[in-house]
């Protein structure tokens, strides 16, 4: 199913809504379906992010339930009562993580620069967010080959003030060479036109379907009607 | 900022990466420290506090999608801790030792008051980060929520600004010196 980056993220805005307009129970079950949704459509490449969001979210659950449930008052205890308490800001971080998710595996990137291009979106934007999107990953592979040739010259991971060190063995080399790379990306790509207002191009082909626009008008219904409910019931 | 050129985009664009992916370096190190505001310290001392602000505003945003979906709504504790840093960087912040030491404790403790409204409200006073055991300890010795919240965030955070500004003042000895004369408080780190 070929669907418009646009209308996914209006179709994860509008659940995000619903959920949180919902009645408690009503929440879990939606955010229920909407995780079954995303870690279904999260696997392949996804499956570390799938796992890293849902181990997050755990945690939030965990620490959530020790900060209303436990109690020192009159001895280490849980209180039954600050479970409800708990449970509403755990299923909120349950919307938007399994919201996220799902855009994340069905979203990808060149989509989404092509449709900033076809929004007439700035470039120097457009070029900001490919640039964090291209440096997060580089640097931890840049990191990681710094680190190893600094373990080639002899410096040992062991002992925290040794790993404290080692942060700055990384960091240093990993910063000035990565501005060095940037001089020269930012020197060449000035001169391919990047502030030029002609139109840009991309190769990636997407546009609006009929079934972009069912999936907008139901989506966007359901989460006015859901706001409607909250606010008059 | 002198006039925005593509390589300020860029080195903003770093230093929200920065901010984002220092967690994996940290990782691989084996370290108990966040330090996901290095960026955003290191943009708002060389550019000033609105390029500091833009860099941590972008990293939560971009956040959002690679680590955790919650981070946006901190981005009033980014436009903060770019403030705090750029009015620190007048007085020799990033460039004195004793300054930065300073200067990255005022930091923390301005990071946690601004952070406790949002950790209380919004997320029920989780905010995924170290704070939330102490959190969980105060809230059971009777404080109220956002009271938790504020002791949980003045125990860690200080620590981990501290680290951020000693890691921010190295990395800012390492970056050569040519590359200041691009920014707007260049000239501040040229005279070393």
């Amino acid at each position: 199913m070929v669907v418009h980056p646009g209308t996914r993220l209006v179709i994860a805005l509008s659940f995000v809504i619903v959920a949180l307009s919902s009645s408690l129970q009503l929440q879990a079950v939606i955010i229920s379906c909407g995780w079954l949704m995303a870690l279904l459509q999260a696997g392949g490449n996804k499956q570390n992010q799938r796992r890293l969001f849902l181990r997050i979210w755990l945690i939030a659950g965990l620490f959530l339930s020790l900060i209303h449930m436990l109690s020192f008052q009159g001895g280490v205890h849980m209180e039954i009562s600050g479970f409800r308490t708990a449970a509403a800001p755990f299923l909120r971080i349950g919307a938007l993580m399994s919201a996220c998710l799902w855009l994340v595996a069905t979203i990808k990137p060149e989509s989404l620069y092509a449709m900033l291009i076809d929004l007439n979106m700035p470039m120097p934007i457009i070029y900001l967010l490919y640039k964090v999107l291209y440096f997060i990953p580089r640097m931890a592979e840049k990191g990681l080959e710094i680190l190893e040739a600094q373990q080639a010259r002899g410096f040992a991971l062991a002992g925290i003030k040794n790993r404290a060190k080692g942060l700055v063995l990384v960091l240093a080399p990993l910063m000035s060479s990565t501005i060095y790379e940037l001089e020269t990306s930012s020197a060449a790509i000035a001169a391919r036109g990047l502030r030029s207002p002609m139109p840009k191009t991309h190769l990636t082909a997407i546009s609006f379907s009929g079934l972009d626009v069912a999936l907008l008008i139901v989506s966007l219904l359901i989460a006015i009607i859901s706001i409607a409910l909250r606010i008059f019931s | 900022m002198k006039q925005t050129t593509t390589f300020h985009i860029g080195f903003l664009a770093l230093c929200a990466a920065l901010n984002v992916g220092i967690g994996a370096i940290v990782g691989m190190l084996k370290l108990p420290i966040y330090l996901d505001s290095t960026g955003t310290f290191l943009a708002a001392a060389l550019g000033g506090w609105a390029y500091g602000a833009a860099a941590g505003i972008i990293a939560v945003l971009i956040a959002a999608v690679i680590i955790a979906p919650t981070a946006p709504a901190y981005s009033g504790t980014a436009i903060v801790i770019a403030l705090v840093v750029s009015v620190f960087v007048r007085v020799k912040f990033l460039r004195s030792f004793p300054i930065t030491i300073i200067g990255g404790i005022t930091v923390g403790i301005a990071a946690a008051i601004v952070s406790a409204p949002v950790t209380t409200y919004l997320y029920g006073g989780v905010s995924l980060a170290g704070a939330d055991a102490f959190t969980a300890f105060f809230k059971a010795m009777g404080n109220t929520l956002m009271e938790s919240v504020i002791l949980g965030g003045l125990a860690t955070d200080p620590v981990d600004k501290l680290a951020t500004a000693l890691i921010a003042f190295m990395i800012i000895k390492a970056i050569p010196q040519r590359v200041f004369g691009r920014f707007r408080n260049g000239e501040l780190f040229t005279q070393r």
